[in-house]
């Protein structure tokens, strides 16, 4: 499951997956294992040595030490390879995202046509520096939806591959 | 001195440029682009102009936009700061056409440092040591070829035209030099409009070390006690400090001369410094920077000279306040520049909205920071937010000092350095001063980094909350978080649990 999460104005992509042994928690990429509990007024994680209380009422989280103005929105279930490794062997849609507000500086990738996990499928320019955007796996290009000098957000959907 | 100038640049060079020009009764003008339009260094000018659109083509490269601004507002100087048009000569020679004063080198100076081999030509008959390498263009791969099994692999093609690390290409085999060559001056070409490469001996482990020099009008001129530079990351600093461990009295005098010497062949004036390699007990001539560089003020915290009044005077025909035998210094000096760039994913750029923006405060801490809480940082500039300098009586205690300042610094909204800086400030080579050029990867400092610090541990406990909360389960874009609580029964749940052990029990106030 994937969703941005807002936490005091400070924004987040966050993923989260589920297993036997418990929480795995992304945030911007950043991986944090842990534990989740429901207890009588909350929910407890313990991602450090310790278990904190968090309680969510309405449009804050309450921990101990502090209130939280939260916002929630983009929430998309996803599953992942490892959640679902069954569905993940037929051809399905990956849609691939701006890591950052940036410059199209040059589109690399062209609908149809097949391309091999690292190829570059465009290139976005920030801060003086120019990142590559690789595919993630092989697959087919389904979709281009920038053009060069376009102007793009964070998380903003650049091209569609069918991944297989 | 001037009564009016204009600063062509932005943020945190821009105020602090402002800082000492404003200090010293001169009336300051900002200018800034369509992006830059809430940006805060127009907040530390008497005035500001908006000069163009967010590319930095349309609006801080803009010569004729800045010139039109400096006319219409009466400036009669200009200052530059790094970057932009800091280092073209062209520019300084517009300045001088329209009778203002360009506050750097003379343009045949700029135009000869910045081509990098008529720099090391130059520099090689004022009896400066250069790196090994040719002091002409190389036509040919062919040619290459022949030049580097002269001087033996490693080799490094650098870009005539080249700055900031870009057109730089290390190749250790004979085999990889074709492929090399044609990529550098693609490079090349398509960052400076100049594909000429060059080749120099690559040294391994060298340390980066330069002399920050100040010339007056007849030439007369001191340089200051040496910057190191060594951490960095695709050529690029990280973190700067002064002097450096590497180097006793006798060095620190030779190197000292050699670049004020090397300088002064140029018929170069005012604030530029001279970057060497440091290998073997041997330094070598790198590159000259015509400008005032990022990094000054490690070396104004340990001599207590403002360099940007300096320049200043330099400028306005006044001359430098004191002579090589006057400059004292001491203790240590460090810099980290905190950039909106994510070390957890490769320094991935990170521009946003800064929604909370602490800085430490204390004896010899200086923050030169060109954003606030609320400022956005543009996709379109440079990623340096803010410079963090401190001071200390031994370089472990400037360390130490360094290491509580970056725990103290806190910045929300965006991505920053500051992780990668704990992890570097707790290396052990750092701490012994065993620095090299290609320590950061060396030593797979990034891979270090654990987390982005408690902050970011905080946001990952509430978005596990609120996974485990069943609140997510169904629907991509319904409003989950909407509170059945009313403002007022959400209110007042806040103040009860908000408080913790420090907190005074609401009956209890009066």
């Amino acid at each position: 499951m994937r969703f941005r999460l807002v936490v005091d104005g400070d924004p987040r992509r966050i993923e989260v997956e589920r297993g036997p042994e418990g929480i795995l928690i992304r945030v911007d990429g950043a991986e944090y294992r842990g534990k989740v509990r429901r207890v009588d007024d909350g929910i407890e994680v313990r991602l450090g040595p310790k278990w904190r209380r968090v309680r969510l009422v309405g449009r804050t989280a309450l921990t101990d030490d502090a209130t939280h103005e939260i916002a929630i929105s983009e929430i998309e279930d996803e599953p992942s390879d490892r959640a679902s490794p069954t569905r993940s062997r037929s051809a399905r849609p990956l849609p691939i995202r701006a890591p950052m507000p940036g410059r199209v500086v040059r589109v690399e990738a062209r609908p149809g046509v097949q391309v091999k996990r690292g190829d570059t499928l465009l290139v976005l320019e920030a801060m003086k520096m120019q990142n590559e955007i690789a595919a993630p796996q092989d697959g087919i290009v389904k979709e281009v939806r920038v053009v060069d000098g376009d102007s793009v957000i964070a998380d903003q959907i650049l091209a569609v591959l069918e991944a297989h | 001195m001037f009564r009016r100038l204009l600063i062509a640049n932005r943020g945190e060079i821009a105020i602090r440029v402002a800082r000492t020009a404003r200090a010293m009764g001169i009336h300051c003008i900002g200018v800034y682009s369509e992006a830059d339009r809430t940006a805060l260094h127009r907040t530390a000018m008497d005035e500001s102009v908006e000069i163009g659109g967010p590319l930095p083509v349309q609006s801080y490269l803009n010569a004729s936009a800045i010139l039109r601004a400096a006319r219409e507002t009466r400036a009669d100087a200009i200052h530059p700061g790094y970057g932009f048009l800091s280092e073209k000569a062209d520019f300084a020679v517009r300045c001088a056409e329209a009778g203002i004063v360009f506050v750097g080198p003379p343009p045949e100076a700029i135009a000869v440092t910045g081509d990098k081999v008529s720099a090391r030509r130059a520099m090689a008959e004022a009896g400066v040591p250069v790196t090994e390498g040719v002091d002409r263009v190389l036509r040919s791969v062919d040619e290459a070829r022949e030049v580097a099994a002269e001087i033996g692999y490693p080799v490094l093609f650098k870009a005539t035209a080249g700055g900031g690390g870009i057109g730089m290409s290390r190749v250790d085999r004979p085999e990889g030099l074709a492929e090399s060559f044609e990529a550098a001056q693609s490079v090349a070409g398509a960052n400076f409009g100049n594909p000429d490469l060059f080749l120099e001996k690559y040294l391994q482990k060298a340390r980066h070390v330069e002399v920050q020099v100040l010339l007056g009008d007849h030439g007369a001129g001191v340089g200051f006690v040496e910057r190191e530079c060594s951490v960095q990351r695709r050529h690029q600093k990280l973190v700067e400090e002064t002097p450096s461990p590497a180097i006793g009295a006798a060095v620190r005098r030779r190197l000292q001369e050699v670049a004020v010497r090397g300088l002064q062949s140029l018929g170069y004036r005012n604030a530029g410094t001279v970057e060497f390699l440091f290998h073997d007990r041997r330094f070598t001539f790198n590159e000259v920077n015509a400008r005032l560089q990022v990094e000054h003020p490690i070396t104004e915290m340990v001599t207590g000279v403002d360099l940007v009044r300096q320049q200043l005077r330099v400028a306005s025909g006044e001359g430098i306040e004191f002579s090589q035998n006057e400059m004292r210094w001491k203790g240590h000096a460090i810099e980290c520049r905190i950039n909106a760039e994510d070390p957890l994913r490769n320094f991935l750029p990170s521009p946003g909205r800064i929604v909370d923006f602490r800085v430490p405060a204390g004896s010899q801490i200086r923050v030169d920071a060109g954003v606030a809480a609320g400022s956005i940082v543009p996709a379109f500039y440079d990623p340096l937010i803010a410079k963090l300098v401190v001071g200390g009586s031994s370089r472990d205690t400037a360390v130490r000092r360094m290491l509580r300042s970056v725990d103290a610094f806190e910045v929300r909204g965006i991505h920053s350095t500051l992780p990668f800086h704990r992890v570097l400030l707790s290396d052990r080579d750092f701490i012994k001063g065993k620095l090299w050029t290609t320590m950061v990867d060396d030593l797979r400092l990034v891979a270090r980094i654990r987390s982005r610090g408690p902050w970011e541990q905080r946001i990952a406990e509430i978005a596990a909350a609120v996974a485990a909360s069943g609140r997510l389960m169904s629907g991509p874009t319904v409003d989950l978080m909407r509170s059945k609580a009313s403002a007022w029964s959400a209110a007042g749940r806040r103040q009860l649990l908000a408080g913790g052990d420090h907190a005074v029990p609401p009956r209890r106030r009066w």
